[in-house]
């Protein structure tokens, strides 16, 4: 009677955390644009699940950047513009 | 993590994996060459990548510009609204997916259940001759299993069942010495080295990736490349004539059996259609004539089948890569090529902005933006 229980909780359990991981990445995708934090955009820091590269636009002499996330198709942040150290 | 990629990935990795082996498998010489222990490895990796469809922590990411993105966008765009939430294809195929699982999952487990319940209602196998060989064959191995004999009319195959109190079913007839050392030794082999949880495993997989055909495929090379491997663990101690023995003694269990469908759960001396067996029988005379020397191509078909199995699909996962285009009107991306550096021969560099001179900088600020050593460069790139 124990090993039938045990078998049943063993596949209840499998199951379980087969659907919590599936959940995790279940989102809206109409197209967000996520709050980044400070140290991330200061940073060179990619998010590690997609495809995110800086975007650049030059507005009166000023080159600004922003993140684009290429696999959701989203600005990721804020315009901001591009710290150089000129020679 | 768990993502569309990641499992987009895994699951395309070992579909080229599980074609690769299959044909692997239809080759007799091919599956000598690598060796009956390299293949049952390979399907195994394959097997646990699946069980385990997470991305590794060394990933790295490959763009992919076509059908792709437009595939993903396709799948993602919302249907309808459900308490506030948009649902997309995704989310309506994971639902689906998981309610397939766990109606697999039930069905699964009601076979073991019964078959476990069939075989302890068995009549105990009462037999000192039996009792000996198993003691013998646990001597050899240097192993103390208590292994439960039970027989039944019912019965035309011997096979074990279990993972931790292994059941071996002997069929109700007359055998000879060498036949249950060999039926005995086969059977007791296959709980030695673990079979029986991968065939759960494998069960498992089933169940969970119900939806896809070459899964079934995998496991069903699992549970012939694990008989396989049974096979030549026993003929390989044993003297060209009496591995003869050994092949008569799968030939008496097609006799007594013909093709019945295969349960899952057990492992037996005969499992599978004839064409199976001739096959194992077939491999066995074919390796009495071959070296076991490995030849140049075979090691480089071990080395290709490993990387495409283990590496892979750990290493890469294609994502697809595009814009929306209201996003990229007045925007520069770094792989368009319309912002790029110009090295000087100070060390600094020169930004340009759509051919068109910005500033001199000290230190790059973007990595990915591409390095010219030269405008004349710029040109010829162009």
């Amino acid at each position: 009677m124990i090993k039938k229980r045990n078998m049943w909780l063993v596949m209840y359990a499998f199951v379980l955390s087969f659907m919590i991981v599936s959940m995790y990445d279940v989102k809206s995708y109409a197209c967000e644009v996520a709050v980044v934090e400070e140290s991330e955009t200061a940073g060179d820091y990619i998010e590690p699940r997609s495809i995110i590269e800086w975007r650049y636009k030059l507005v009166d002499g000023v080159l600004y950047r922003r993140k684009y996330n290429y696999t959701e198709e989203c600005w990721v942040g804020d315009w901001e513009v591009v710290p150089m150290v000129e020679a | 993590m768990l993502s569309f990629s990641v499992v987009t990935n895994i699951l395309f990795f070992s579909s080229v994996a599980i074609v690769v082996l299959k044909v692997i498998f239809r080759n007799d010489n091919v599956i000598l060459r690598l060796d009956v222990r390299f293949v049952l490895l390979c399907l195994l990796l394959v097997v646990f990548r699946l069980s385990i469809p997470v991305e590794s922590p060394l990933v790295s990411r490959i763009p992919v510009f076509k059908l792709y993105p437009e595939a993903y966008r396709f799948m993602r765009e919302p249907l309808f609204e459900w308490i506030g939430v948009g649902i997309s294809r995704i989310e309506i195929l994971t639902a689906g997916w998981i309610v397939g699982a766990l109606v697999w999952i039930v069905k699964r487990g009601r076979v073991y259940y019964l078959t476990a319940r069939q075989i302890r209602s068995y009549r105990l196998l009462r037999n000192p001759e039996f009792d000996r060989t198993v003691e013998k064959i646990n001597g050899e191995w240097g192993k103390g299993t208590k292994f439960r004999l039970v027989t039944a009319k019912s019965e035309t195959v011997p096979c074990v069942f279990g993972v931790f109190r292994p059941y071996i079913v002997v069929p109700d007839r007359n055998y000879s010495s060498k036949e249950i050392y060999y039926i005995l030794k086969h059977e007791m082999l296959h709980f030695y080295r673990g079979d029986m949880a991968i065939r759960i495993l494998c069960e498992i997989l089933k169940s969970v990736y119900w939806w896809n055909p070459l899964i079934y495929v995998l496991a069903n090379l699992v549970v012939d490349m694990q008989e396989i491997n049974v096979d030549f663990e026993i003929i390989r101690k044993l003297p060209d004539l009496e591995q003869l023995d050994y092949s008569d003694c799968l030939v008496s269990a097609i006799r007594a059996d013909g093709y019945r469908k295969r349960n899952p759960y057990m492992a037996g001396l005969k499992k599978g259609s004839p064409s199976v067996t001739h096959k194992r029988i077939g491999l066995m005379l074919k390796s009495l004539n071959m070296s076991g020397r490995k030849t140049v191509a075979s090691i480089m078909l071990s080395v290709l089948v490993i990387c495409l199995i283990t590496l892979c699909p750990s290493v890469f996962i294609f994502e697809p890569y595009s814009i929306v285009k209201e996003d990229s009107e007045g925007t520069i991306g770094v792989r368009e090529g319309d912002i790029y550096y110009v090295r000087n021969s100070d060390g600094t560099y020169d930004v340009y902005i759509d051919d068109q001179y910005y500033k001199t900088i000290l230190e790059r600020f973007d990595k990915k933006i591409r390095v010219y050593n030269s405008l004349m460069e710029v040109k010829r790139n162009d």
